[in-house]
């Protein structure tokens, strides 16, 4: 590997060499950055277009974004003078985001959670071998490719208030007595989106743990039954404490995606009656496209940014830290 | 612990029927939608509204997957995210297959940093970025407008395929590209004859997951696209489901063509995935 990589930069060295001037030794940053284009012009040429569609259309949104959040936005989101923290502000009177964060919180600490213990059994279940476990697999993913606005309008006519299966299994079950609209109400509105999302991110979280489970070198538990170890001392003490780094990366995948999720909640509710179905993230859409106030919009996306990266840190230090040193 | 060890090689059929238990109800709670949305697209509008409601149709309406193409809209959507996911395909390898290219072969001062700004742009939420990319769309009037959904759906794809394919330039040695420029062939020439037809499933895989990206995509399109006549399929069926009188059955058949779609593509990349990680590079 190492050979070919030297091989190819020199070959490299060789082609740039017969269009620009033998490599002469420049001074200063001028200089190293010509002799850096000289030498590897051929690789900048290549990555110089993704990199513009990337700034162009990534980079620049999320600075103005992060500038529109200190600034006097007009309705269509124009930038009119920056410097300051007013919009802010006005996040901090407003009367939704108090209990718009209380759902979000309880919207992502319910689907981790449950998505977590549920992929984890299923996990160490496709674990073990048996008849028809690829096909297992297989289904489990068929779920995670479909298209997941689809997948949850399918969900919305399961829970439609007079004709739904969901009303009609219940109530065959004898678990409700009469039929009820579970898309109007705040509270069954939101348990029925958490259901969703969690039906959505198992595959993934299963999948990424399923690939853990299978990293663990079999030679451990060979080790381990050799000295008699218990079935369930085995998964305590070795399973779990190998697993940890998957889990922890599972985990916060999983609060980054829930927290992010827009498209449950809009097309089951779009955040009625009166926000209390809302999370940050379709809250901060109706800011932006139905109140028209840029300036808010951006501030709360700031905000749910710093949320995000302090979470990920604290998260890490007290999942990792505690035992890494 | 002598019962331990034909455990491994031999189950015993008790650990079988633990594994159906967990299995069998989580599959029949995680399939039933799929199971919902097959019977009603093919039940008549009238058993739609029929209580109680039936698993197994009366009447098998296959007619209904013919009816919802004379439904003009439904065709003009599919037509839409066609367009909109083949156009995403091509325009992110376009720019993907150079970068993973230099990104594989060549060690330039900056490609860390390329492969960092790749990294962090995936913390970003879409929509932090909708917010700013909705002033600048609409202030140079490219809403509802197709290349305007392929160009930013390529860039949010362009990521995930960079890294893909950089992990397959990567498999390949450059060795094969040196022999035939040995032989007085350009580089680039070199590259087009011998790297590319070698990493075809590799880009292949790249395509596919970028055209699924797009034609799953729901919130650019419903944000940058209102015009009946450009939306794609997911919003369309979101509208669909907005408008006076849902008939459910044409729904949740034209839902089923737009899932089915992208799951034979999906099994279609799972065993080139799988053939071009066995295989490695060039045998």
């Amino acid at each position: 590997m190492a050979v070919s990589e030297a091989t190819s930069e020199r070959s490299l060295v060789v082609g740039a060499g017969a269009v620009t001037a033998p490599p002469v030794v420049r001074r200063g940053l001028r200089g190293a950055v010509q002799q850096e284009l000289a030498e590897h012009w051929f690789a900048y040429a290549l990555v110089l277009p993704s990199f513009l569609v990337l700034v162009v259309l990534i980079g620049y949104p999320v600075i103005n974004t992060f500038v529109s959040a200190f600034s006097h936005v007009d309705p269509v989101g124009n930038i009119i003078s920056v410097g300051t923290f007013g919009n802010f502000r006005k996040l901090a009177d407003d009367p939704n985001l108090p209990h718009v964060l209380r759902q979000t919180v309880i919207y992502t600490v319910a689907t981790v959670g449950i998505t977590t213990v549920i992929s984890f059994v299923l996990a160490l279940v496709l674990n073990q071998q048996f008849p028809g476990r690829s096909l297992a697999k297989a289904l489990l993913l068929l779920a995670w490719a479909a298209p997941l606005s689809v997948s949850v309008m399918l969900w919305r006519w399961i829970f439609h208030g007079q004709l739904g299966a969901f009303n009609y299994v219940l109530s065959e079950l004898r678990i409700i007595d009469e039929y009820r609209v579970w898309l109007g109400e705040p509270r069954t509105a939101m348990a029925a989106a958490i259901y969703v999302e969690v039906w959505s991110s198992l595959p993934f979280v299963t999948i990424t743990l399923l690939a853990g489970l299978q990293s663990v070198p079999r030679d451990i538990y060979d080790a381990a039954k050799m000295d008699g170890a218990h079935p369930l001392r085995e998964f305590l003490d070795m399973t779990l404490p190998l697993m940890k780094p998957i889990t922890f990366i599972a985990t916060l995948l999983s609060v980054i995606y829930a927290f992010n999720s827009f498209t449950v909640i809009w097309i089951f509710t779009k955040g009625d009656p009166a926000y209390r179905t809302d999370i940050i993230v379709t809250y901060l859409y109706k800011l932006a496209f139905v109140n028209l106030d840029f300036g808010a919009a951006s501030a709360l996306a700031v905000v749910t940014f710093v949320l995000l990266i302090v979470f990920s840190v604290t998260y890490s230090r007290v999942y990792l830290g505690r035992r890494a040193r | 612990m002598s019962s331990a060890a034909p455990d491994e090689r031999r189950p015993s059929p008790l650990k079988y029927l633990g594994i159906g238990a967990i299995l069998i109800p989580f599959f029949v709670l995680f399939l039933f939608p799929f199971a919902i949305m097959i019977s009603t697209s093919l039940k008549t509008n009238k058993e739609v509204y029929r209580q109680p409601p039936t698993l197994f149709p009366d009447e098998v309406m296959w007619s209904n997957y013919r009816d919802i193409w004379s439904e003009a809209t439904l065709a003009t959507f599919f037509r839409n995210s066609l367009i909109i996911g083949l156009g995403t395909a091509v325009l992110a390898l376009v720019l993907a297959i150079p970068a993973a290219y230099a990104l594989a072969r060549f060690t330039f001062r900056l490609r860390q940093v390329y492969l960092f700004t790749l990294l962090v742009i995936q913390m970003f939420s879409p929509i932090i970025i909708i917010l700013a990319l909705f002033k600048v769309v609409s202030a140079y009037h490219l809403l509802d407008s197709l290349p305007t959904l392929i160009v930013i759906n390529a860039a949010f794809g362009l990521s995930y395929a960079v890294w893909l394919l950089t992990g397959y330039f990567q498999s390949i040695p450059a060795e094969i590209e040196e022999a035939a420029m040995m032989d007085g062939t350009s580089r680039v020439h070199a590259i087009m004859a011998m790297t590319m037809p070698l990493s075809w499933p590799g880009i292949v895989a790249a395509a596919i997951f970028t055209f699924m990206g797009a034609w799953n995509e729901f919130l650019f399109a419903l944000t940058f696209i209102s015009d009946e006549e450009k939306i794609p399929i997911t919003v369309g069926l979101f509208q669909f489901v907005g408008h006076f009188r849902v008939e459910w059955n044409y729904l949740m058949a034209a839902s089923l063509i737009t899932t089915a779609i992208v799951l034979a593509l999906f099994l279609t990349v799972q065993k080139h995935l799988t053939r071009g990680l066995l295989g490695g590079g060039v045998k």
